[in-house]
């Protein structure tokens, strides 16, 4: 393997690294989100 | 807006916002990926600056956002400051973790060693066991304002050790660069710098996205934890819920 190609492998992983971390921020977020709205949408309903 | 019949959905400014965000991190990245000329030490590899230093940046700024709303709910008492504090806390903590991580791809190829224990790479790592310890001693203690002063104190620690942090590469012998990007000037070529500075913004609409959610979500906990709190009451028994 080149020197070349492998830097561009590594500043391919970094950018894959960044990405996934907010993609997987984002889904836990999305996750708690729709948890806390359920239990609140639900509190609502029990209300009516 | 959100909608007043559906509280609980994400109000559409902040979808929008979620949506900005992920086109300009794709246009970041090309500019990044094609457009930044490749750096005369580093080669190729400087692409990968601009990922590991936009994200350090907003580690900072989501640090001192945490101390400011601390130090406003010791000085003011108001839940909400600490709600604010404490999804700042969470997005610094998640940034702290992704700087460490995104700087030690970075320092293999370029310095060949994922860690070494100087000031600087000590300094943030101690950063990030800070963070993870406030939320250690937020589950320790019961009673909220109590909870709130004492990680109000633990947040405010964490930024008065970002000056050290920042300026470690200049002051300590480390295997960190210097900084190209400093009060005394910037050090770097026009292209570089907007490159840079472009993919800052982005990390830092990225942090104002999380932000927003994180504190959108704390509400919605909120309100679910006195509607509890109120219903236990009814029935005369008691549970203590964190947000």
């Amino acid at each position: 393997m080149s020197e070349l190609t492998a830097h561009w492998r590594w500043v391919a992983l970094i950018w894959l690294e960044v990405a996934l971390a907010y993609g997987a921020y984002s889904l836990y977020l999305g996750a708690r989100a729709r948890r806390a709205g359920r239990r609140e949408s639900g509190r609502r309903e029990g209300e009516r | 807006m959100t909608d007043p019949h559906e509280p609980h959905t994400r109000p559409r400014w902040l979808r929008a916002l979620g949506l900005v965000t992920l086109v300009l991190f794709l246009v970041g990245a090309f500019l990044a990926l094609a457009v930044s000329p490749p750096d005369v030490n580093q080669g190729q590899l400087i692409r990968m600056m601009y990922a590991h230093v936009a994200v350090a940046w907003v580690c900072f700024v989501a640090v001192i956002v945490t101390a400011a709303y601390g130090m406003l709910f010791l000085w003011r008492g108001r839940a909400v400051d600490d709600s604010r504090a404490v999804a700042n806390a969470e997005v610094a903590t998640f940034f702290a973790g992704l700087t460490l991580l995104s700087g030690m791809t970075y320092s293999k190829p370029t310095l060949n060693t994922y860690w070494t224990w100087d000031a600087k790479l000590t300094l943030t790592a101690l950063m990030f066991a800070l963070l993870v310890g406030y939320f250690v001693v937020r589950g320790l203690i019961d009673e909220p304002t109590r909870r709130g002063r004492v990680s109000a104190v633990i947040g405010i620690i964490v930024a008065v050790s970002l000056p050290f942090n920042y300026l470690a590469a200049a002051w300590f012998r480390t295997l960190h660069p210097t900084l190209s990007v400093a009060v005394t000037g910037v050090h770097i070529a026009p292209t570089m710098l907007f490159v840079l500075l472009f993919n800052a913004g982005v990390a830092g609409l990225v942090y104002l996205t999380f932000v927003s959610e994180r504190v959108r979500i704390a509400k919605l906990e909120h309100a679910r934890s006195e509607a509890r709190e109120r219903r236990d009451g009814e029935m005369g028994s008691g549970e203590v819920v964190r947000v």
